[in-house]
């Protein structure tokens, strides 16, 4: 258990306090100030990878943990703002679906090569971009209908072609 | 509030933009450059075009809210 405490998994685990402060902001009318939160956890997804390399700690678990706290704190927020009408709310339950069937895919990549490992996947990163840009469009009503349908489309053909190479395709030696 | 709601909109377009800006020359390099090992790199290829396709996703888009203002 104590193995996976570690600087590298500690920033990972510090992107969930900009939950409750994203929310606090928003409920106070303060968007530019939620807005900050989401860079803020943006940002600090930069450092996990830095810290892994510069502690020497990387890990399959800390690759996981990884991928499990963007689709956590990115899924949550954008889940909150179609809650709170920001954004509409059946593409993000797609998006969020979607998701939940990724990590799903992982696991089952996991499985089949028999450690913990993370599936990478350069396409899906660049949605979980999106996905950031997507909570800031929602936050700043700049076309959040657009961008909301347009973003469950690009990931949902990513999806198949992950699931493709996780669970069909030969796995690397 | 920390700037006005203007002034946050322009904030917003210069940044989708600088992204995009970004985005095209980092996966444009990328694709350019894996074109020649498109199948052995098969991974990162697809994840240039689709970084390059939400890119025009993502100008479309910016274009769209200014001319509907």
């Amino acid at each position: 258990m104590y193995k996976y405490f570690n600087p590298a998994n500690a920033i990972t685990f510090s992107r969930f306090f900009t939950l409750p402060a994203f929310v606090h902001f928003w409920r106070e009318g303060q968007p530019q100030l939620a807005l900050i939160m989401v860079m803020l956890c943006g940002f600090l997804d930069l450092f996990d990878g830095m810290a892994a390399r510069k502690f020497n700690c990387s890990s399959g678990f800390g690759e996981f943990f990884d991928a499990a706290a963007d689709g956590i704190c990115y899924g949550f927020m954008m889940a909150y703002l179609a809650y709170v009408g920001a954004l509409p709310w059946l593409p993000i339950v797609i998006i969020v679906g979607l998701g939940g069937v990724n990590t799903f895919g992982r696991l089952m990549y996991a499985k089949r090569i028999g450690r913990t490992t993370n599936y990478r996947s350069w396409a899906m990163e660049r949605v979980v971009a999106f996905t950031i840009y997507l909570i800031g469009f929602g936050i700043t009503q700049i076309q959040p209908e657009f961008y909301s349908w347009a973003c469950a489309a690009v990931m949902g053909f990513i999806l198949i072609h992950d699931l493709k190479r996780m669970l069909v395709d030969p796995v690397p030696a | 509030m920390i700037v006005s709601a203007k002034v946050f909109l322009w904030f917003n377009t210069a940044m989708v933009l600088g992204i995009a800006f970004i985005s095209t020359w980092w996966d444009g390099r990328l694709f350019a450059r894996l074109w020649p090992e498109r199948n052995d790199k098969h991974d990162e290829f697809f994840g240039s075009i689709m970084g390059l396709c939400i890119v025009v996703i993502g100008l479309f888009g910016i274009i769209r809210h200014h001319l509907s203002l």
